[in-house]
């Protein structure tokens, strides 16, 4: 018997960080659109894993409010400030400490094909994905309309 | 039968799961979880040699159910368990 149960994020990602604390790594659904168009809400999912250090690139969730979790990437390092955004957003950005970069990628898993951060797929996609902000709205809506 | 080392039962946000402790990787995708009554049974028979029979006691001790009925669903659970790979 198969059926999905839905878990407030919080709470949820509270238990999550544990886990990783314990050594483990984790897989969970994507949800919701921000890092489109690499991950589509409900059809991937992310491997995440205990954070050794980060870089900017790298896709990791955070807790940039108390009990509130998004996974972005980080678009900037400026000392112990982490500027993030979502792949899918064409401007919005959340802040926070290092301290507060929770987990990062151990790999994506992407129309059921695994990915990984240090692969080539993913390394080529953010390369041109970054520089492609000022188009991003536009190749949103394309994508949007086209591709789902 | 028994429930295999390394399994662990946790609960996260109310809900009771299985998680093992031996594996690197914990797959929400597909986590098992189970229900009140299978939660009593669990705890009941963790680290013992067991049959449905006994599973189908702890059911009538907790909760208002003929014997019949209880053995039936603690087949059932029984089966589930060794599908999932939680029993030997």
């Amino acid at each position: 018997m198969s059926h999905s149960i839905e878990l407030p994020n919080d709470v949820f990602l509270q238990e999550v960080r544990r886990l990783l604390e314990e050594g483990h790594t984790a897989t969970l659904r994507v949800r919701g659109n921000s890092m489109r168009p690499f991950l589509e809400d409900r059809r991937d999912s992310i491997v995440l894993t205990a954070v050794t250090h980060v870089c900017v690139g790298d896709a990791v969730l955070a807790e940039t409010e108390p009990g509130h979790y998004v996974f972005h990437r980080i678009i900037s390092i400026d000392g112990d400030k982490v500027t993030l955004m979502g792949d899918g957003n064409v401007g919005r950005t959340e802040h926070c400490l290092h301290e507060n970069v929770v987990a990062n990628t151990h790999s994506f898993i992407r129309k059921g094909k695994t990915y990984s951060p240090e692969g080539s797929t993913w390394r080529r996609y953010s390369w041109w994905w970054t520089r492609l902000l000022p188009f991003r709205r536009y190749l949103l809506w394309i994508y949007r309309h086209f591709f789902i | 039968m028994r429930i295999k080392p390394g399994f662990e039962l946790r609960t996260i946000c109310g809900q009771h799961i299985v998680v093992s402790k031996g594996i690197e990787n914990i797959d929400f995708n597909r986590i098992i979880s189970l229900n009140d009554s299978a939660v009593s049974i669990w705890k009941a028979v963790e680290g013992t040699d067991f049959t449905p029979a006994d599973m189908a006691a702890v059911l009538r001790k907790e909760y208002e159910v003929d014997e019949a009925t209880a053995l039936a669903d603690a087949n059932e659970l029984a089966e589930a368990w060794k599908k999932a790979g939680l029993c030997e």
